[in-house]
């Protein structure tokens, strides 16, 4: 015998879950939304000036094109095409598109894209995850700052290769010259 | 009449050999390897005695990535020219796309020493510039 005082059975329902109907503005949604849309730009490779970010954000890129020329036949048509020297070096890995946006923060914001970063200007997010410490902030400027340097030091050896590469078509260009004009 | 072409199979005047020699190398510009190839080659014949040819068609085996025929014709037409730095330099360079640095170094040395201030000693020494700055260090890892 039941001892409930209503016998009136338990309501079940069997409604399925359905999606949300009515657009979700609420404002951490809203911070996603505008997070998602800045790294697909990034990711797309889109050119975006550093003054058209809100509040000034600095955004490097480097692009690495040795990779395009890896192929042994490659390099020797660029190599004696005389083509320009970005594209006369043997390649060593695939092309590498690098974006860092010092001052950016990761993770902080909840239900963010993994590697989104915020560009300067936006709402902290670090106040939407309260309890962390303040170094993490400072270490993450600090290790931004590690790979804009490493960015530069690769950024100025490619500089370095492209030159001498530069100088090897110009001379042998000359030679070609030379050696018909002195042909006898 | 023009100059003619030093112990030239037929007679060739030097305007005319200058004209075939830059169609092949036009030709090789142009990505064209067979025709630069057969103009090389003619001119070959046309002057035995001459490298010049024998370089041109050592950089259309560069171009297309064949290194050791490469350096096959550069051996020929030093050869013809043992105290030209030029094929030495070219040597160097077909070397150094082999992964063989230490051999290209002989090479870009003893061009140095032929042609100091010539076009050999120039390319040896750009091409020493090149692999200083690593250019050339992805063939020496492949190796």
């Amino acid at each position: 015998m039941s001892n409930r005082i209503n016998m009136t059975p338990a309501r079940i329902s069997t409604n399925l879950t359905i999606g949300r109907q009515t657009p979700d503005n609420s404002f951490g949604q809203k911070v996603k939304t505008g997070l998602e849309n800045t790294a697909n730009a990034l990711a797309s490779g889109a050119s975006v000036l550093a003054s058209a970010v809100p509040g000034g954000a600095v955004l490097s890129a480097a692009v690495s094109s040795m990779g395009n020329m890896t192929s042994s036949q490659g390099v020797g048509a660029a190599y004696s095409m005389g083509s320009a020297g970005v594209t006369a070096l043997p390649g060593a890995t695939t092309p590498m598109i690098n974006t860092t946006l010092p001052g950016a923060t990761s993770g902080a914001v909840p239900g963010a894209l993994p590697g989104a970063t915020t560009v300067g200007g936006l709402p902290s997010v670090q106040g939407a995850a309260p309890g962390l410490p303040g170094q993490s902030n400072m270490q993450t400027m600090a290790d931004q700052m590690n790979s804009m340097l490493q960015l530069q030091m690769q950024m100025n050896q490619e500089n370095q290769a492209f030159t001498t590469v530069s100088n090897v078509l110009k001379v042998r260009h000359d030679t070609v010259k030379n050696t018909i004009s002195n042909v006898h | 009449m023009a100059e003619l072409i030093r112990n030239s199979l037929v007679p060739v005047e030097r305007p005319q050999a200058m004209l075939l020699l830059e169609a092949g190398y036009v030709w090789l510009d142009m990505g064209k390897w067979d025709k630069a190839r057969d103009v090389f080659s003619g001119v070959a014949a046309l002057m035995p005695k001459s490298e010049v040819p024998h370089i041109g068609m050592g950089s259309v085996e560069i171009a297309q990535g064949r290194f050791d025929k490469a350096l096959q014709a550069f051996r020929a037409a030093q050869r013809l020219a043992p105290r030209a730095g030029l094929p030495r330099a070219h040597a160097g360079e077909a070397l150094l796309f082999m992964g063989k640095p230490n051999e290209a170094m002989k090479e870009f040395k003893a061009a140095c020493e032929l042609d100091p201030e010539g076009d050999g000693g120039k390319l040896a020494r750009a091409l020493l510039e090149a692999k200083e700055a690593g250019v050339f260090a992805d063939r020496e890892k492949k190796r």
